[in-house]
């Protein structure tokens, strides 16, 4: 069989049909297939590409973050403050392009990641736009607050275009897509260049939260149980397992024990709370004795009523106690609380005799009755208090120096032991005729006041036209005068001040005449026993009471058992708090206060946009750790090198640093005691004071009240 | 040249042009043969008849006019450019069989056969783009591609029962002992393709006679012969091309 086979057969011609059709099937689906792995391969080139840009950014912004912050930091430490913008735009700034204005740099920041990376994408064959300053000025950071310990710092590219090495745009957007970048910095472990550069870098603080960082959010740094007790004393302070024995049911020192422990109203066991070795504070409410509360240990009482015709503040009360104290030789032990056991008040004796017994108080009056209750112990010799704690200005030279003191004129004033009062006051050194000798002192009274001194006059009368002049002047306007011999002996003179910032001066004139030469016998002015106080123009009336004994045996109750042992650590190892009122990290950086509200509302707009807030409260932004101006051995050596003289100024760092270093007396926050660290049997450091307001933030309202010796 | 020549020469040319457009708009029938220069180059070995290189022509203007309609789908998928090949090759196709009409050996199956296949193929590509506009799921090609095969089986059980037959004609070539060798024409009704074939020896068969030939179907490869029933004495199937193309014919013809 031979065919001749170049023909197709009919069969296979119509086949031809359906076949080629399934080649173009074919074709499509192969087509279909390739597309698609091709757009799969574009779509994660492009997403490996933003990915990584997204990685890397974020990295640098945390890397720039961490380093502007070190140069910040260091900056501060070393150098000054921040000054003329605030520290979160200076660590904007130098995250941004590495410069701010201030005058810090920063090498690695995102001007240096974009060079890097836009040179390494062109390695790869891809080409960023557009141009590095142009992103640079439309690139949004934010840098804020987030909480006390942490910063946030938020940022986007808002326009970024990549292109491959054949101009196709595989990327164009915003960098992050769909969010903003967003690094949290932790401010633990870098340096409080507050406290640094206000010790001119001598003295150091590592930022370390304390265990108990949220002390009015979270929990407070002290164990509280709460029970029934009886006590002789109100205050017992010791040491768990120590001098402060507790078993399953109570806690006792000495005569004074607790029971009937709760927290939160369930009964708890002391042994399950309590530990050996934590400093103890157990506080005993005053049961009622008769109408008023037993305010100390000491064992009698005088209440004093008071009738004021109008309200006075810090009112410098003068109360003659001669015919209360007679028979007493000597001044008692004595403090001295309003009715409602609130002070102690401050008072000064400033005669103890059998004929006159004088004691000055420093109170604050409202209009009508007003009943304070003088504790005292005859069995022990007191002391006499302190004028300086009681008047305006107190000043009777009996120190021997004239510090705080200015002179003016042809010659300055000295010491002299011709004196009104104790051994010692003030006369003008010798000057020639028709010149003058100025003493004088800046006063900056809060309300109006008085001021009273003793002077006199030592002259030898030779002026023929004028005379020897020693005279009073208030803001350089003459006051009082005394001239010539008539006042040879000492006298008193008073002159009310109106409130506000006044200059008080006396100045010595000497007199002589020409004759053929000069004549003249050098006198003298004297000056001593200078008081400011008060002013009121009706004075307040007193009247006494019977003396009171205190009962033999005093119930106390309720009563707390504080365990202060965790704020205790964290104060001796200079841990920081987080609270409300007190300066932020940047405000630290500052050196200043005055961005508070604008840094928390910054806080506040960021947590919420992180939804961080802490049971719908914001945390705080402030930070605050405690200073041991005794026992911290370099501080202490600081503060004795620079001569600094120890007041009642509380231990919160920022206020102490100010007041004490800057000497800025804005700064002044008057602290108590705490017991358990500056008072009671245990004391850490017993030149450790706190501020009420502070106190209430760390240990809360009746932590404050009980914890403070006021 | 002078202006009047070259005016002569430009009226010659638009009317060759005129005349050639007019041969394939409207072709007529010729009476000779076409001239197979390609083909005969391919073929000059081989036995080939003017039927045959016709019909292979026609096969190859198809195949041609399905692979190009093929490229157009799938890279210029423009229904309009496959319009355009369509018009073409029915054009092609209409004056191929208006012009050598006469040549073919049962010119009417071959003519119905090309111009349905060839509508079939237009319609299954222009189907398919449309169908690619409009849904693109792969499903939908394979179901249309299922119709499309479909369509031409019917067709195909359609032409074999209008023209289909089990027989054709052929020539005897050489007689041997107990086998005859017979040439065969293309024949699209029995669905032979040309060739020689051996089939067993009947009386009266000589070299050159016609005879009629049984055919045996076979799946895709078209039909065979496979037996002799009658044979042609004289030239009878004088509507068969094949008989006017018999070497020596019989003058009688005896049925078997």
């Amino acid at each position: 069989m031979m065919r001749r086979g170049f023909l197709l057969n009919s069969f296979v011609l119509l086949l031809l049909i359906p076949m080629l059709l399934l080649l173009a099937t074919y074709e499509d689906i192969s087509s279909q297939i390739i597309q698609a792995q091709s757009e799969r391969v574009q779509a994660e080139r492009t997403y490996r590409v933003i990915s990584y840009l997204e990685m890397d950014f974020q990295k640098a912004l945390e890397i720039s973050t961490k380093r502007a912050l070190i140069a910040t930091t260091e900056y501060v430490a070393t150098t000054d403050f921040i000054r003329g913008e605030m520290a979160n735009e200076t660590i904007a700034n130098l995250i941004l392009d590495g410069y701010s204005r201030v005058g810090i740099s920063n090498e690695q920041n995102l001007k240096a990641w974009l060079e890097n990376i836009t040179s390494s994408l062109r390695e790869q064959g891809y080409y960023v736009s557009p141009s590095i300053n142009e992103i640079l000025n439309n690139i949004s950071i934010t840098v804020a607050p987030l909480d006390s310990f942490r910063i946030a710092v938020t940022a986007r590219i808002p326009r970024i275009r990549i292109t491959d090495s054949s101009g196709i745009v595989i990327y164009e957007g915003a960098l992050p897509q769909n969010r903003n970048a967003t690094t949290i910095i932790s401010l633990e472990g870098i340096e409080d260049a507050f406290i640094a550069r206000e010790t001119d870098d001598f003295y150091h603080r590592i930022i370390r939260a304390c265990k108990y960082s949220y002390p009015e959010l979270v929990k407070k740094p002290i164990k509280v149980l709460n029970g029934t007790g009886e006590s002789d004393i109100p205050i017992v302070t010791g040491v768990y397992g120590e001098d402060i024995s507790y078993n399953a049911t109570h806690i006792w020192k000495d005569s004074s024990y607790i029971m009937n422990t709760t927290i939160g109203g369930i009964e708890v066991s002391p042994i399950d709370i309590l530990e050996n070795g934590d400093v103890g504070v157990l506080v005993f409410d005053l049961q009622q004795v008769g109408q008023t509360s037993w305010c100390s240990q000491l064992p009698y009482r005088l209440n004093i009523t008071i009738n004021s015709p109008q309200p006075l503040t810090e009112y410098q009360l003068k109360i003659n106690l001669t015919s209360v104290f007679s028979s007493l030789p000597n001044p008692p032990q004595m403090e001295i609380y309003y009715q409602d056991c609130t002070g102690p008040l401050k008072y000064w004796i400033e005669e103890w005799s059998p004929n006159s017994t004088i004691l000055w108080i420093r109170v604050n009056l409202t209009a009508g009755g007003n009943i304070v209750s003088l504790y005292y112990d005859p069995s022990v010799v007191g002391n006499k208090g302190n004028p300086n704690d009681v008047f305006d200005l107190y000043e009777d030279f009996e120190d021997g120096n004239l510090n705080g003191w200015s002179f003016s004129g042809n010659g300055g004033w000295i010491i002299t032991t011709n004196s009104y009062e104790g051994r010692y006051a003030v006369t003008n050194e010798n000057i020639n005729p028709n010149e003058e000798a100025c003493i004088y002192k800046n006063l900056n009274l809060p309300g109006e006041s008085q001021i009273s001194f003793w002077w006199r006059l030592e002259s030898d009368g030779e002026g023929i036209f004028t005379k020897d002049q020693l005279e009073f002047l208030l803001d350089g306007i003459r006051e009082k005068v005394i001239e010539g011999t008539d006042y040879a002996n000492w006298s008193r003179e008073t002159v009310i001040i109106p409130s506000g910032q006044h200059r008080i001066e006396w100045c010595y004139h000497e007199a002589g005449y020409w004759f053929f030469g000069w004549h003249n016998d050098k006198g003298n002015g004297y000056l001593d026993y200078i008081i400011v106080r008060r002013y009121s123009s009706t004075n307040p009336t007193y009247s006494f009471s019977t003396l009171e004994e205190k009962p033999s045996s005093l119930v106390f109750s309720p009563a707390r058992a504080y365990d202060i042992q965790p704020f205790v650590s964290c104060l001796e190892n200079g841990y920081y708090f987080g609270i409300y009122n007190a300066p932020s990290f940047f405000e630290r950086l500052e050196g200043s206060m005055s961005n508070h509200e604008a840094y928390e509302k910054l806080a506040n707009e960021t947590q919420d946009m992180l939804g961080i807030s802490y049971n719908g409260k914001h945390h705080p932004i402030g930070l605050v750790s405690f200073v041991l101006p005794t026992k911290d051995t370099r501080l202490s050596m600081l503060i004795n090198g620079t001569g600094i003289e120890l007041d009642k100024q509380t231990c919160f760092d920022y206020y102490f640093f100010k007041y004490y270093f800057e000497n800025d007396n804005t700064a002044k926050k008057e602290g108590f005691k705490v017991y358990g660290i500056s008072a009671g049997d245990v004391i850490i450091d017993e030149n450790f004071f706190l501020d009420n307001q502070t106190a209430v933030a760390i240990f809360g309202t009746q932590g404050a009240r009980d914890l403070l010796q006021r | 040249m002078n202006i009047e020549d070259l005016f002569y020469r430009v009226g010659e040319l638009v009317e060759t042009i005129g005349k050639k457009i007019k041969a394939i708009i409207n072709p007529m029938p010729q009476e000779n043969p076409p001239s197979f220069k390609f083909l005969d180059r391919l073929l000059i070995k081989k036995k080939v008849t003017v039927h045959e290189l016709l019909v292979l022509k026609v096969q190859l203007a198809f195949v041609s006019y399905l692979v190009l309609s093929l490229l157009i789908t799938v890279f210029l998928p423009k229904k309009l450019y496959l319009m355009a090949l369509t018009i073409v090759y029915f054009m092609y196709l209409r004056s191929i069989f208006r012009k050598y009409g006469e040549f073919f050996i049962e010119l009417e199956p071959y003519q119905m056969f090309y111009y349905s296949v060839s509508a079939i193929g237009f319609l299954a590509f222009l189907g398919y783009m449309v169908l690619k506009e409009v849904a693109l799921d792969i499903k939908y090609s394979l179901t249309y591609l299922g119709v499309i095969f479909v369509a031409v089986v019917i067709f195909r059980f359609y032409f074999k029962s209008r023209y289909g037959r089990d027989w054709t004609y052929g020539i005897v070539e050489e007689i041997k002992e107990n086998a005859v060798k017979i040439s065969v024409h293309e024949d699209i009704r029995a669905n032979v393709k040309p060739g020689e074939y051996w089939v067993d020896k009947v009386p009266d068969v000589e070299i050159g006679r016609v005879v009629k030939v049984l055919v045996e179907e076979r799946a895709f490869r078209g039909a065979v012969p496979i037996k002799i029933i009658e044979v042609y004495l004289s030239d009878q199937p004088s509507s068969s091309k094949a008989s006017t193309e018999a070497k020596e014919e019989s003058e009688t013809n005896s049925s078997l």
